[in-house]
């Protein structure tokens, strides 16, 4: 059977395959992670296999049934959380909050450790991956990458901006956001310039620095098992073309457009994804005005519908094939 | 332009594509849902020559157009229709293929107070065929519990839209129709006939609209009227257009008796819902057979520069014994590029002034 493993909110994409696999008369099974971890019960087996029941009693997974796995994504929900006033102070509240996060990872780490098998699409323990690691991957892999530093020193920073003088700072994992005063805020790539290096203290928070790479469009390729499907993105600001571009700003979408990658870099993107162990996820790429491919980064569970809807690419049904495939081998 | 490199070519955005009509033709943005009206010649130009040197082009027509053609190319690239590169090989054509992963992709059901329709075993079939949109037409009087009923119907299945079509009635006020929106997310769309006064309302915070009409809608002849703020430009309607029916292709209606049709307007059943089941009908190559009358195989709408964002007719037909023939209700003539009746065309002056205008592109 096929099981699917996907979070709540705002998953287009899992019901579109779901939607195939049903066509097709696939049998399949879907959980949502916060679900695997809020309403599941799970006898531990004693000698005998592992049993997972819905605390509505309307289903029991049983392990061994699960032949291929879609690793989708796991929960868009957050561990519960208490009043900081409720629990005496913010030291508190932290240490609790992590405290719960930690007793459902593990829950999470028991789920997906019964599941194991040899035939599943996306990597559990690969949905938040080390961005510096795959960077270096990527050079390995043969890709060019921009000249990047992590560092806490204006020092070092400054020395780093002799040899790159264009430089722009991004988070090291996932951006951050927040919430103020009925406001919504993320954090984002942002580049520098002289004034505020020079504001910069000697010392700051560790930080990712990178070479700003010149765009004359970007590339978002979808990998699935040896096989690339990419798109490419004209963002307003760099078509040079556009003489009154501002004029359509925020009214007027990006180009997104089927593109052919050369073989060659189909072939470094296969070796990359090897090296990191994923058979499936977007890969962003820069093409350079000289026509230089550069990598900027891999996201495990990356929205593939962005890419399939425009370019007419049919990914849903290429996955629910994948997945049929395998479980029927 | 001027200071391209010369390795440069020019090249359409791939969800940009000309299509040809009889006088003039089109550029469908099929990304941004616009169109765009240019001359035939252009069209040729584009089809010949995109992703070629400019120069080919103008030596092809032995320089004597030089300014017409440099007037196009200058159209593509101020409307961002076009980009330069000096690798076209890197961007391929946009697949036209269509598929759909949904046996039924929409519903009609109409209903009067005579109708005696079970809703629940439909939804039911609807659901196992992943019917994703459904309209429930009432021509009379309908309750509140019955609206009630069919919505936590639709709650239990696999569709995502439901739009109810419904008489004014004093007791349905807004208040409730909008908790009904509230409670329902898959309601998006209710249009009130026979309504006192026209309204239309957008309802963000419901993900849904509310309008009311004027228009007496009490039988099944009230549709397939074809005008041009009914035509859509987007990827799924062109590529679905290729080679189907752009109305009736995963479509499955079911009249106000319960006979089963392609749509509830049509004159032939295939059966009545209360003893064949859905599944068999559609299954049946003979209902299917309305599911791939493209445009490319209908009298005129073949020569017609709007045949892939015009949503066809099937029922109401110029001639009642060939299912090729043109939707009666269009009075657009694609030979002359002219509406009949103006009224039902919101853009004839701009037409007027490409007329006028021969070598012009003019844009809408
Ligand atoms: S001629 Fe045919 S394709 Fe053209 S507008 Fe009329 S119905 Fe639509």
């Amino acid at each position: 059977m096929i099981f699917i493993i996907s979070q709540a909110e705002g998953e287009h994409s899992t019901v579109a395959v779901m939607d195939w696999l049903h066509y097709k008369n696939a049998h399949h099974y879907r959980i949502n992670g916060l679900d695997a971890i809020l309403r599941h019960t799970y006898l531990l087996g004693n000698g005998n296999e592992t049993r997972i029941e819905r605390t509505d009693n309307t289903d029991t997974i049983l392990p061994s049934k699960t032949d291929t796995i879609w690793f989708r994504r796991w929960m868009s929900g957050k561990a519960t959380m208490f009043s900081s006033l409720e629990i005496g102070g913010d030291a508190n509240l932290i240490n609790v909050y992590n405290f719960l996060r930690k007793e459902n990872a593990t829950i999470r780490e028991y789920f997906l450790h019964n599941l194991k098998t040899n035939k599943t699409l996306g990597n559990p323990s690969k949905d938040a991956l080390n961005k510096l690691e795959v960077l270096v991957a990527a050079a390995q892999a043969g890709m060019d990458i921009p000249r990047s530093i992590v560092t806490s020193s204006k020092q070092h920073l400054l020395e780093f901006r002799q040899s790159v003088p264009d430089i722009i700072v991004k988070s090291l994992c996932n951006p951050a956001m927040y919430s103020y005063e009925g406001s919504n805020y993320v954090s984002y790539t942002a580049t520098f310039n002289e004034a505020q290096l020079a504001a910069l203290p000697a010392t700051f928070h560790p930080s990712l620095v990178q070479e700003n790479i010149p765009k004359a469009y970007e590339l978002r390729v979808f990998y699935l098992d040896g096989a690339c499907y990419a798109m490419a993105i004209f963002s307003q600001s760099n078509n040079q073309t556009a003489v009154d571009f501002r004029r359509y700003d925020r009214a007027t979408p990006n180009r997104n457009v089927p593109y052919k990658l050369p073989a060659e870099l189909s072939a470094k993107i296969g070796r990359l994804m090897q090296l990191i162990d994923l058979n499936c996820g977007s890969i962003d790429i820069v093409r350079t005005p000289e026509g230089k491919y550069y990598f900027l980064e891999v996201n495990p569970v990356g929205q593939f519908g962005m890419v399939s809807f425009p370019c007419n690419y049919f990914l849903e049904e290429k996955i629910a094939d994948w997945l049929i495939e395998k479980d029927q081998a | 332009m001027s200071t391209m490199p010369n390795n440069q070519v020019w090249m359409l955005f791939s969800c940009c594509i000309p299509v040809k009509g009889s006088r003039r033709s089109l550029i469908y943005d099929l990304q941004r849902g616009r169109y765009y009206f240019i001359p035939n010649a252009m069209y040729e130009l584009i089809t010949l020559y995109e992703g070629k040197p400019l120069e080919e082009a103008k030596a092809a027509y032995q320089h004597e157009h030089d300014a017409v053609i440099d007037q196009y190319i200058a159209f593509l690239f101020n409307n961002e229709l076009a980009f330069h590169t000096d690798t076209p090989d890197h961007f391929p054509k946009i697949s036209l293929e269509w598929k759909s992963a949904l046996h039924i992709t929409n519903a009609v059901i109409d209903t009067t107070i005579h109708s005696n329709h079970d809703y629940n075993d439909i939804i039911t079939q609807l659901s196992q065929l992943g019917c994703a949109a459904l309209q429930c037409r009432f021509y009379e009087e309908v309750t509140l519990t019955a609206i009630t009923s069919i919505l936590a119907a639709a709650k239990q299945s696999r569709l995502r839209s439901v739009e109810l079509v419904i008489p004014y009635q004093q007791t349905i006020t807004e208040p409730v129709l909008d908790t009904l929106m509230q409670e329902n997310k898959r309601l998006n769309s209710i249009i009130i006939h026979s309504a006192p006064t026209a309204s239309r309302q957008l309802k963000p915070a419901f993900n849904a609209t509310l309008v009311y009409t004027t228009e007496v809608i009490n039988d099944a002849s009230h549709c397939g009227f074809i005008n041009a703020s009914h035509f859509r430009t987007n990827i799924e309607l062109f590529t679905e257009a290729q080679a189907h029916n752009s109305c009736l292709n995963r479509k499955v209606g079911i009249d106000v008796n319960g006979n089963i049709k392609n749509c509830p307007s049509a004159t032939q059943a295939f059966g009545n819902v209360q003893h064949t089941s859905l599944e068999s009908v559609i299954s049946q190559s003979a209902f299917r057979k309305a599911w791939d009358i493209s445009k490319d195989k209908t009298a005129v709408c073949k020569d017609c520069e709007f045949r892939y964002m015009c949503v066809d007719c099937r029922v109401f037909v110029a001639d009642e014994n060939d299912p090729y023939s043109k939707p009666s209700k269009c009075s657009y003539d694609p030979y002359t590029a002219q509406w009949l009746n103006e009224t039902e065309n919101p853009q004839s002056k701009l037409f007027r002034t490409l007329e006028t205008t021969s070598s012009t592109p003019v844009t809408n």
